[in-house]
């Protein structure tokens, strides 16, 4: 381990810095964002081709269990066929901005958060908005019509779905009392989740699970990323190496989404306290860590699953439409959310 | 907003085959546009004149690639009428049959491609299975899924075999039985609704400026239909549904609701309702065509036509509906053992040349639905 | 045919007409025109109260020994009358145009087969030079439809 702290050194960080946050960003990087990535990529093709009446992947692995990973391997060792231009050369470091910098802030367990303060909430929401300043630069940067379609429209439809989903957000932090992770994980039970606490907080969550799809372009609100008009717009041109990243950006900004929603509204990762008692009564705190993970990423799974199948079930909304009923419907619903929520607290 | 002219073809998702389109943008409506095809321009009509008689109906199965068996049936009218071949009554009814099947397989076909332009992938696949049991009819009977080549001057090529009548009825219980889900999936989805309701609506003048027939402009409430005074179809019962302002209550709670909705007659949503409606119309022809299939011959045994065969001078010109609208053929013939002259009046070649029309003031998320709407098939345009 | 059809429009288009025969197997007429008759022609049927020609259906071209025989298959969709109107025009040379005169403005709809026929059998209607908009390059100009022209294989192009 001594190469961290002389390389941490060498970087001007003084010596009391531990090396351990880094550490821990690559371990959840590597064995909880990625293989969320292959196993949701997974689940959806299977799972859709069951509503479809198709089989999915069955020729890779076990019932085509690698077929993410053939997925990335293939993509990797893929060229591009253009040269960088400069819009795409921002979208790359603004991607890897957005995906590093929050990964520290998600959190993952009661012991297993870094990041616990009370602007915690807000940095994984930030970090879908750059993603999606992101993908805009990426279109627009590529000179070609659909890029450009794509990026304007991916503007458009970020903007209209921060609204909501903002103001979602105030709602549970104000039931809470806090924005800290640990504060809104303690407001909630095993079964006593926010959602169900009062009706205003149901319709939080609804706003912000709608804000959230429209913010990030989520099937079946990705006017931006249309097949049939705009061939895919932003990624028209993204080949190989880029488009794994890009397909990554698009499923982390959905993953944390998802996981922000589960810990704000779905319980956090609440385990029954007589459970959680006997482990530490054994002195096992990381079993502890493991279940309370474990039934996070569930929840998380089930979640992003239901979404996919909503979005496999029904047809594309046109842009205009989305951004249409973000503001005029999502907005006020959210304000109606908000104000139910704070009348419900002080009384 | 700026101005920009985006072009986009020959091949392009949105399209429903090779064309180019130049659209004006005006942000993401379109202001105006410009059609050209001529892309799959195969000179099928000059072909046809240097070879037999017998050649031209494998020219004209390959007019509309998924409507084979129209062109086919089309040609024979006209050749028979030419020569004076009469048809054995089992041979009309193994035709019919073969047309409202193929009928029914180019609109869910359509409904196929109109699903994959909204983005909608799941019916696509419900749809193009059902399809794939009507293509198993086609290849049992004909041995050939797509192009039949099946029809002959004065008859069919082969009879109908065992089994076949039994199977076309359980298609039609089966497709009958998915409309239903169809209907929940697809056809009242509020999100479908939305997207199609009030797009593109085709008015009765531009109908009638571009003379386009055939379920576009039965969509916008003009009832015509060749099927109606042709002779073959006088013993058989259907209707001619056709727009929003018809029935629509027959669809309950969410017809109601996607009446109330803000849609106008002839929408994209119309064109989509209109030929589920003749699905089921074709279902019920179908189920008499079969009850009523009359025993005998299925060609005509007095004559053998092969590549030396002259056809007595004259001329002829029929008309029938296709899934896409009102076909015609103009046969001329020299007295030669090759055609004069075969020429076909197809209908995508109106609803093309209404097209830029169309399609001022949609955005650019509606050229596909509005393209898919139309049915249009730049195969038989081009010819 | 029907013979009250055939007095009616003998009446109206008294001298204009060559002849009338019957189409085909003689279930409606078919009339032969003048090149230059054809507008006023046109005209009168789609304004006479008793005909209301008002649709077209198809215009086909065929070349015959008349030259290029212009039909015209017309109805009405009022009165259900139908109708072929006919002109040929016989064209100077292989490679010239042959001038027609243009329909448009009676029936809308014919603009498409005058194109399609203006570049394939080489015809100008109304002194238009026809756009080429179905024919690929090496043909555009030749009038592939004519009986006179054979189509000539490319040379094969090997590229080293």
């Amino acid at each position: 381990m001594n190469w961290v702290f002389l390389w941490l050194r060498a970087l001007g960080f003084s010596a009391t810095v531990p090396g351990i946050p880094l550490i821990a960003l690559a371990c959840i990087s590597l064995f909880v964002i990625l293989p969320s990535c292959a196993l949701i990529a997974y689940l959806d093709r299977k799972l859709s081709a069951d509503l479809q009446a198709r089989v999915g992947p069955c020729r890779t692995g076990y019932r085509g269990m690698l077929q993410p990973v053939a997925d990335c391997v293939k993509l990797l060792q893929k060229n591009s066929m253009h040269s960088q231009t400069l819009g795409e050369l921002l979208w790359m470091l603004l991607h890897t901005m957005a995906l590093y910098a929050s990964l520290a802030a998600i959190p993952l367990g009661s012991l297993a958060m870094m990041v616990d303060t009370q602007m915690s909430v807000f940095i994984p929401f930030w970090s879908a908005l750059v993603l999606a300043l992101g993908t805009m630069l990426l279109g627009l940067g590529q000179y070609t019509t659909p890029g450009w379609l794509g990026g304007i429209r991916t503007a458009a439809q970020s903007l209209a779905g921060t609204f909501p989903s903002l103001i979602g957000i105030l709602c549970v932090g104000m039931h809470a009392g806090s924005f800290r992770w640990s504060a809104l994980a303690a407001s909630q039970g095993f079964l006593h989740w926010t959602m169900f606490a009062h009706p205003f907080l149901l319709l939080a969550f609804v706003v912000f699970v709608g804000g959230g799809l429209v913010l990030l372009a989520i099937a079946p609100l990705d006017g931006g990323l249309a097949m049939s008009d705009i061939h895919g717009g932003v990624a028209v041109h993204v080949t190989g190496r880029q488009l794994a990243l890009f397909q990554f950006g698009r499923f982390y900004g959905f993953f944390i989404w998802s996981v922000m929603t589960v810990v704000l509204f779905m319980g956090a990762w609440r385990i029954p306290e007589s459970l959680r008692s006997w482990f530490l009564a054994l002195d096992a705190e990381v079993c502890i860590s493991v279940v309370e993970l474990t039934w996070l990423l569930l929840k998380t799974y089930v979640l992003m699953l239901f979404i996919l199948w909503i979005a496999r079930a029904n047809p594309r909304a046109r842009v205009d439409q989305i951004t249409d009923f973000s503001w005029g419907v999502l907005g006020p619903l959210a304000l109606v959310a908000l104000v139910g929520t704070a009348f419900w607290t002080m009384v | 907003m700026s101005r920009k002219d985006w072009s986009i073809g020959p091949l392009h998702t949105s399209l429903p085959g090779p064309m180019h389109m130049v659209l004006k943008l005006h942000g993401e409506i379109i202001d105006a546009c410009q059609v050209e095809t001529g892309f799959l321009h195969r000179g099928l009509e000059k072909q046809c004149e240097l070879h037999s008689w017998h050649a031209a109906l494998f020219y004209a199965d390959h007019l509309d690639p998924e409507g084979a068996v129209f062109s086919e049936l089309v040609l024979c009218l006209a050749v028979e009428e030419i020569a004076g071949i009469m048809v054995p009554e089992r041979a009309q009814s193994i035709r019919l049959v073969l047309v409202e099947l193929g009928r029914i397989s180019s609109h869910l076909a359509f409904m196929a491609r109109m699903a994959r332009s909204v983005g909608s992938e799941t019916i696509v696949h419900y749809v193009l299975r059902d399809r794939e049991r009507i293509l198993d009819l086609f290849e049992l009977l004909t041995g050939a899924r797509v192009s039949l080549n099946f029809l002959r001057y004065g008859g069919v090529k082969g009879d109908v075999t065992d089994g076949f009548i039994e199977r076309v009825l359980d298609v039609c219980d089966l497709i009958r039985f998915r409309m239903k889900e169809y209907n929940d999936i697809f056809t009242f989805n509020a999100i479908f609704l939305k997207r199609t309701l009030g797009v593109a609506p085709l008015s009765v003048e531009l109908i009638e400026q571009a003379g386009i027939t055939g379920p576009n402009a039965r969509a916008s409430g003009v009832r015509e239909d060749s099927r109606k005074g042709s002779p073959l179809y006088q013993a058989l019962e259907f209707d001619i549904p056709s727009g929003k302002s018809e029935d629509f209550f027959a669809q309950g709670w969410r017809g109601l609701l996607a009446r109330t909705s803000k849609g106008c007659v002839g929408d994209v949503h119309d064109r989509f309702l209109v030929r589920l409606r003749e699905m089921t119309q074709s279902i019920e022809i179908l189920r008499q065509l079969v009850a009523q299939m009359p025993l005998g011959v299925y060609q005509n045994t007095s004559i053998h036509i092969d590549r030396n065969y002259p056809i007595p001078p004259g001329e002829s010109y029929q008309r029938m509906e296709s899934a896409r609208g009102r076909l015609g053929c103009h046969v001329v013939s020299d007295g030669q053992n090759f055609p004069g002259r075969i020429q076909f009046s197809t209908p995508t070649r109106a609803s093309l040349w209404a097209l830029p029309q169309l399609v001022r003031g949609i955005r650019i998320e509606d050229l596909p639905v509005v393209l898919a709407s139309l049915d249009l098939s730049i195969a038989e345009a081009d010819r | 045919m029907d013979t009250k059809l055939v007095t009616r429009l003998e009446k109206i288009l008294r001298g204009k007409i060559i002849r009338i025969t019957a189409f085909g197997k003689g279930e409606y007429p078919s009339l032969w025109l003048e090149g230059t008759q054809m507008l006023s022609v046109a005209e009168v049927l789609k304004e006479d109260p008793l005909l209301q020609i008002d649709r077209l259906e198809n215009l086909s071209a065929v070349e015959m020994q008349e030259g290029i025989v212009l039909s015209h298959f017309v109805y009405s969709s009022v009165t259900q009358v139908r109708l072929v109107l006919r002109t040929a025009f016989l064209p100077v040379s292989e490679t010239d145009l042959v001038q027609a005169p243009s329909l448009v403005r009676v029936w809308s709809m014919v603009q498409t087969f005058e194109d399609e026929i203006g570049e394939l059998f080489g015809v100008a209607f109304d002194g238009q030079v026809p756009q080429f908009n179905l024919l690929p390059e090496q043909v555009r100009g030749l009038f592939p439809m004519r009986k006179s022209f054979v189509f000539q294989m490319p040379e094969a192009q090997f590229y080293e």
